[in-house]
């Protein structure tokens, strides 16, 4: 835009200069009107980035890490923070789950393998062996007799773990929460980091689910926190 | 000098194997109807460092009753004669080609057996004890059927290396490639005859004690054999066909690659006396029958 | 299918709205798919909703958030009006046909604030059934 201002610009000094070059007059007026042309088949999509960044004024700039340090004050901090911020990376990047896929809500679980809500993209593979596993997505209702049983399994997952409570069953007993075998929400058993509720929760909900521990894992301080022991 | 140069090979080959396994899951997205690793970074491209990095990084494992120096050197077996069996290649040693490459490449895989069977033995875990036992029935059965193979494409080549295919290789070979074919794939434990992850059967197999790194030697130890047994078909049966530099090889080998990968998608798993049955009452009549056919026309 | 040259055709025509090879790329590398379509409408957080009827059902309509979020883009950065349109609950978007408002809908909707300072903590709105008692004090 501004290239055409300038040009026009000169175009007009170049027509008040005028008689000499009166050969060339023709042929920067029809430049000018090329120029004209290009401008009014601007983009939509650049016409709205200026709209959008009209819109917000007062707002702050996109930082990748929430971990925001200044590099002269504290030197050893801020490499600590950036080893976190790499490490966190890595781990988010490729979540492998373990299915405990128990009772209904396993089938949403399968939902997210398939093609629409492709897990794979985000690097999300489902392993069968809890100590291969990163995370595991307890899907469906934990009932007594199987609450030992998980309890072991999660102890056999290697650190950093992580838990995803998904369905209402899982969060708090849900349907079946009066019944006298049922443990009223897994983190009676284990500590849970995510939960996604519904019943059962549409494979939408916990692909969305997955992303929201994504963020939680980019916001891990583990560097940091040994550092400042 | 050599071993330096042993060394950046298989550091490169390690590489190639974590690309690979992106290759594979891109490949097996596509054919499903859906993308593979896409939202990591640029188009998947760094989802295998990230898997090999997120794996180092995991807490070591070692369960409590397992025998503790069988378990612990089980993976690095896998891993080390898995690179070990490359340097039977010939075109990458000029220095160093040897005369019985494919006696050796055969003595190298009938050992990678125990590597398997000494991982789920040592686990102390009843489903890796069955994965282990069921893979290494299965291999030792293929590897009958292997070694007539072998030795049937040795009298062809009218030697013991691998060199020679380069000037005896014909369009005589053909027919036996789908046999290699079959037989590679149960060495190698893939699709249809993985019986050693058999991923929705048994719990993981062999490898299901293995966490993080080993688990990692395990995993590329398996598809650096795939990629050197496509190499080595490549070489084999094809040297005829293409010209002789290392990219065409190199092409070949992939596409026989995307071919593995396309058979592992598309049919499913045999059951296991029916594969027994298959390897005992079909093929090993089949090789020596092609044997018989063969030989006279040699002599 | 679609013929080689009407792919090659695509793709050129995807560049060229996405501003060139340049911010083709840049938008490769944040939203994973450069594609071209017919520009729908811009909501209130600055998102820029299109369409194109030429893929199938789940994936002709497709929102690019803003460049404020960067590569931190959440599903409830959409508006709740768009929301309708973009799964297809509804046939037509916002600017064609304005949804119905009521006055005890929120006139400012906000992000998920999971984990932030911000974040949603409940609370019990009961009286609770134990009180503690107040001890009598003799004071003259």
């Amino acid at each position: 835009m501004t290239v055409g201002k300038v040009l026009s610009k000169n175009l007009v000094a170049f027509s008040s200069v005028g008689t000499k070059s009166n050969s060339l007059v023709p042929l920067l007026a029809s430049r000018n009107s090329i120029i004209q042309i290009t401008r009014n088949q601007e983009t939509e999509s650049q016409k709205n980035l200026q709209v959008a960044e009209k819109l917000e004024k007062g707002v702050k700039p996109y930082k990748f890490s929430p971990f925001q340090l200044d590099f002269k004050s504290n030197k050893m901090q801020y490499t600590m923070a950036r080893i976190d911020d790499l490490m966190n990376f890595i781990r988010r990047g490729s979540i492998w789950p373990l299915t405990f896929g128990l009772a209904c809500c396993a089938v949403e679980m399968m939902h997210i393998a398939a093609p629409r809500y492709d897990m794979d993209r985000f690097g999300v593979v489902f392993r069968a062996s809890p100590r291969q596993a990163d995370c595991i997505i307890v899907a469906g209702t934990l009932c007594n007799k199987m609450a030992p049983a998980f309890r072991k399994v999660y102890d056999q997952m290697p650190a950093p773990k992580w838990v995803i409570s998904m369905g209402s069953c899982a969060n708090g007993g849900g349907y079946y929460h009066y019944s006298y075998s049922v443990v009223r929400g897994c983190d009676r058993i284990v500590p849970v980091d995510i939960y996604v509720p519904g019943c059962p929760p549409s494979a939408e909900a916990l692909m969305y689910g997955i992303l929201t521990l994504q963020r939680k894992i980019k916001r891990k301080s583990t560097a940091q926190s040994w550092f400042r022991k | 000098m050599l071993i330096l140069c042993w060394l950046l090979h298989c550091l490169l080959l390690l590489l190639s194997v974590a690309f690979f396994t992106l290759f594979e899951r891109k490949v097996m997205g596509l054919f499903h109807n859906r993308l593979g690793p896409n939202k990591v970074s640029f188009i998947g491209l760094l989802q295998p460092l990230l898997d090999a990095f997120k794996l180092l990084s995991k807490q070591n494992l070692t369960p409590l009753r397992s025998n503790k120096f069988t378990y612990n050197m089980a993976p690095h077996m896998a891993l080390i004669l898995a690179l070990f069996v490359w340097l039977t290649m010939p075109t990458l040693y000029t220095m160093l080609s040897m005369n019985y490459s494919l006696v050796m490449f055969f003595c190298v895989s009938s050992i990678m057996v125990f590597s398997v069977l000494l991982a789920g033995w040592s686990s102390n875990s009843k489903y890796s004890l069955i994965g282990s036992l069921r893979s290494v029935a299965q291999s030792i059965s293929y590897e009958a059927v292997f070694s007539t193979l072998i030795v049937l494409v040795m009298v062809l080549l009218l030697s013991f290396s691998i060199r020679s295919s380069f000037s005896m290789s014909s369009l005589i070979f053909i027919p036996l490639l789908p046999l290699w074919i079959i037989c590679t794939l149960a060495e190698t434990h893939r699709a249809p005859f993985d019986f050693s992850e058999s991923e929705s059967e048994l719990v993981s197999g062999f490898n299901t004690e293995y966490s993080g790194a080993y688990f990692a030697f395990i995993f590329l130890s398996e598809y650096a054999v795939l990629l050197y047994s496509c190499m080595l078909i490549s070489m084999l049966f094809f040297s005829w066909l293409i010209p002789f530099n290392i990219f065409s090889y190199v092409i070949m080998t992939l596409l026989f690659s995307f071919l593995f990968i396309w058979i592992r998608i598309t049919f499913c798993r045999f059951r296991y006396d029916m594969l027994m049955m298959t390897s005992w009452k079909v093929l090993l009549p089949l090789v020596l029958m092609l044997f018989v056919c063969y030989v006279p026309l040699f002599i | 299918m679609t013929s080689i040259v009407q792919n090659f055709r695509n793709l050129a025509l995807s560049i060229k709205q996405n501003g060139g090879l340049y911010r083709s790329i840049l938008q490769l590398y944040r939203v994973d798919e450069i594609k071209e379509g017919e520009y729908i409408g811009t909501d209130r957080n600055g998102n820029r909703y299109y369409q194109n009827k030429r893929f199938f059902v789940g994936r002709s309509r497709w929102v690019i958030y803003n460049e404020k979020y960067g590569l931190d883009y959440d599903g409830t950065h959409v508006d709740p009006e768009w929301h309708g349109w973009l799964h297809y609950v509804r046939d037509d978007p916002p600017t064609v046909k304005p949804p119905i408002t009521y006055k005890w809908v929120t006139p400012n909707p906000q992000e998920n604030k999971t984990g932030t300072p911000d974040n949603y903590v409940p609370y019990s709105t009961v009286k609770p059934k134990i009180e503690a008692w107040v001890p009598k004090s003799n004071k003259k």
